[in-house]
């Protein structure tokens, strides 16, 4: 579905992304692991077309979106839940929710949204009950669930997500995850990055490891919790030095 | 036929070219930083890992052989520190030392797959009986079959070093509907059942996979129709994996390459290029997800060809024709690999004994033998027995303890070999 070939990105006169290349294929959750600073989150803004990449080619779906605008790329299909949120917080959370579904206005009927709109609640029980509330004023936990159901609005086929379980205590985490699962389970392809190894590599059917810009691994998520080199770094399971 | 693995053996072609290119460029990324002589290579090609934008790019990289290998025995070349490695397999190198192999507990996997794959190919399913003849202390592939065989749910029994009265007695016995085993062992099969008017028919073999060395149409031939079965090849690197890089489908129309696992290039023998599709040269290959042991452009000194059409089974994968000749000089008998450069500096290290000597492999009535003719000096050449006896002795352990297999040595005349060929392969006559 999303192809990724030799891509570079800089910021400012920082190179951040060194040749990556990658694919994600239809129905797949893919998770992109690395530590603080790898370049995740850089590759998924030039995936959502908010950071131009300096080289390398981008395609959804055979079409190439090297240099697509971001509004283009949620056209075509492509939702990103950014790290961090970045709700409307003094808008209510039916108003968050429908402004993620702006680029629909004038092609689907009011019909349509509302369905939709109703299936994202339907998703989101919590989110139905305070649905009058301001943003701003939900917990960590109810704000991710919002932010993920604001990019659903734009009727995505494919889902990146940012670090979704930054700064939410373990049992949100989880019930976060097991909606992701839920979402794979009705057909969504998602791009996952993730500081959280083991997390990532539990939810996921692919990953790839990111480290200083380049991929240094890739693989099916059983393989690559096997391996013992992301064991050590990512999933803090150190071990006597035996030979180094 | 099942096809074991439908996602990875069945991608579009565009497809496996991007997981191939992305792959390659982990693995390179992964070798630069944990393999010294990888980061020598990059630097002093002066080319980063990140410049291999494409898998034609790689050709920008120096090949490596056994030689190399060879120098940064035993762990130079490893990727992960030891205690990640889970299995070792000495490899011939066709020199003096045996090189190390090691696998990490995901090789093992992926190797284990890769088995699997083959067996699946061959039709082998939880419903068979499968006989695993091969040495399983000298030829890494026994254990990596076993573990295939096992995976699938079949039911496996080991064996090895058992006369082939017995083997035939318990291939009858134990309703054995597999065989895998080396080609020359179902040639000896074959030919012992010939011989004693045994009938083939009486046994419940359905299918032999060969493995271990290559087999010509003849042998094959030989095998099919002696025991009224299908005959599947296996191939493989014992530097890579032994086999597991290649098997035959039952369209029998060339050997499917494991290429989500390996990258593979011919080289043309005379320009030292990239060959064309198609076109014959040496098989050189890249390992793509090999964790401890990883190969960059790695000669393999097997020659074939490969042909990237659709094969009808339904993979898509390349598929290479059978290995009938090799670019160096390695000989493999019984499974082992050997190089005759070997046996000249075994023998040169021997007092009496000359480096003149013949190589005669024959085909045995239950095994085939090296049978080493070797010039002695003219100062030990007179009619008392004892010491050339006991040189005779010397020669043999000298070559038992290097190259893992006990040949039978005849002592001959001084410049009683002048102008004669050194190595005469009898097994197919």
């Amino acid at each position: 579905m999303l192809t990724a070939t030799n891509l570079t990105a800089a910021i400012g006169r920082v190179e951040i992304l060194k040749g990556v290349s990658f694919h994600v294929s239809e129905g797949e959750i893919v998770t992109l692991i690395g530590a603080n600073g790898a370049g995740k989150s850089t590759l998924l803004n030039v995936i959502a077309g908010l950071l131009p990449p300096q080289g390398g080619r981008l395609q959804l779906a055979q079409r190439d979106l090297t240099r697509m605008t971001p509004t283009k790329m949620v056209r075509l299909g492509v939702a990103l839940v950014p790290e961090g949120r970045q709700l409307f917080s003094p808008l209510s959370v039916i108003d968050n929710l429908v402004l993620g579904a702006y680029t629909q206005y004038g092609r689907k009927s009011k019909t349509e949204i509302d369905d939709q709109l109703e299936s994202i609640l339907a998703l989101f029980p919590i989110l139905r009950e305070r649905r009058k509330q301001l943003a701003g004023t939900l917990s960590g936990g109810e704000q991710q669930m919002l932010a993920i159901g604001r990019a659903l609005m734009s009727g995505p086929k494919l889902l990146l997500l940012d670090e979704p379980s930054i700064g939410l205590a373990p049992r949100i985490i989880q019930e976060i995850f097991l909606t992701i699962s839920e979402l794979r389970k009705r057909g969504m392809t998602i791009l996952l990055v993730e500081q959280n190894a083991r997390l990532a590599l539990d939810t996921a059917d692919r990953g790839y490891v990111m480290e200083t810009g380049q991929i240094v691994m890739e693989g099916d998520c059983a393989d690559l919790k096997r391996n013992q080199e992301i064991e050590r770094a990512y999933m803090g399971k150190g071990r006597g030095e035996i030979w180094e | 036929m099942p096809i074991l693995n439908e996602k990875q053996e069945c991608m579009k072609r565009s497809d496996i070219q991007q997981l191939q290119l992305e792959r390659l460029q982990a693995a390179l990324n992964r070798a630069v930083r944990n393999v010294s002589h990888y980061q020598q290579t990059f630097k002093e090609a002066d080319w980063l890992p990140r410049e291999i934008a494409s898998l034609a790019d790689l050709k920008l990289l120096p090949r490596i052989n056994r030689d190399t290998l060879l120098e940064k025995q035993p762990y130079g070349m490893f990727a992960v520190p030891l205690r990640e490695v889970v299995r070792l397999h000495p490899s011939a190198s066709g020199r003096c030392e045996p090189i190390v192999i090691g696998h990490t507990q995901n090789d093992i996997r992926v190797w284990t797959e890769m088995k699997a794959r083959g067996f699946a190919a061959a039709d082998i399913t939880q419903n068979d009986m499968v006989l695993v003849y091969l040495d399983y202390a000298l030829f890494p592939g026994a254990v990596a079959a076993h573990y295939g065989v096992e995976q699938l749910g079949a039911c496996v029994t080991p064996l090895f070093n058992t006369p082939i009265a017995d083997q035939i007695e318990i291939m009858r016995n134990y309703r054995t509907s597999v065989l895998i085993c080396t080609p020359s062992r179902a040639v000896h099969i074959v030919r012992y059942m010939q011989e004693k008017n045994l009938d083939s028919k009486t046994l419940f073999l359905r299918s032999v996979v060969l493995v271990g060395e290559s087999s010509s149409p003849l042998t094959r031939s030989l095998i099919e129709e002696g025991l009224y079965v299908d005959v599947f090849e296996n191939f493989g690197v014992s530097e890579i994996c032994m086999p597991g890089v290649a098997f035959e489908c039952a369209e029998h129309n060339g050997l499917h390459l494991n290429e989500d696992h390996f990258l593979a290039e011919i080289i043309d023998p005379k320009s030292g290029e990239v060959a064309e599709n198609g076109e014959r040269g040496e098989l050189t290959i890249t390992t793509l997800t090999k964790e401890a042991f990883p190969l960059i452009r790695f000669s393999t000194g097997a020659v074939t060809s490969i042909d990237a059409s659709p094969c009808p089974c339904g993979r898509t994968s390349a598929r290479m024709a059978p290995v009938t000749e090799r670019a160096d000089d390695m000989l493999i008998v019984e499974g082992i690999e050997f190089s005759p450069a070997e046996i000249s500096v075994v023998l040169s290290r021997i007092e009496h004994a000359t480096a003149n000597y013949r190589l005669i492999i024959l085909r045995e009535e239950t095994w085939d033998r090296v049978e080493i003719e070797v010039e002695i000096t003219p100062d030990i050449f007179n009619d008392q027995v004892g010491p050339l006896e006991a040189l005779r002795e010397r020669i043999e352990e000298a070559i038992l303890i290097r190259l893992r297999f006990k040949p039978i040595i005849k002592l001959v005349e001084p410049k009683s070999l002048e102008g004669k060929e050194r190595v005469i392969d009898k097994r197919e006559s």
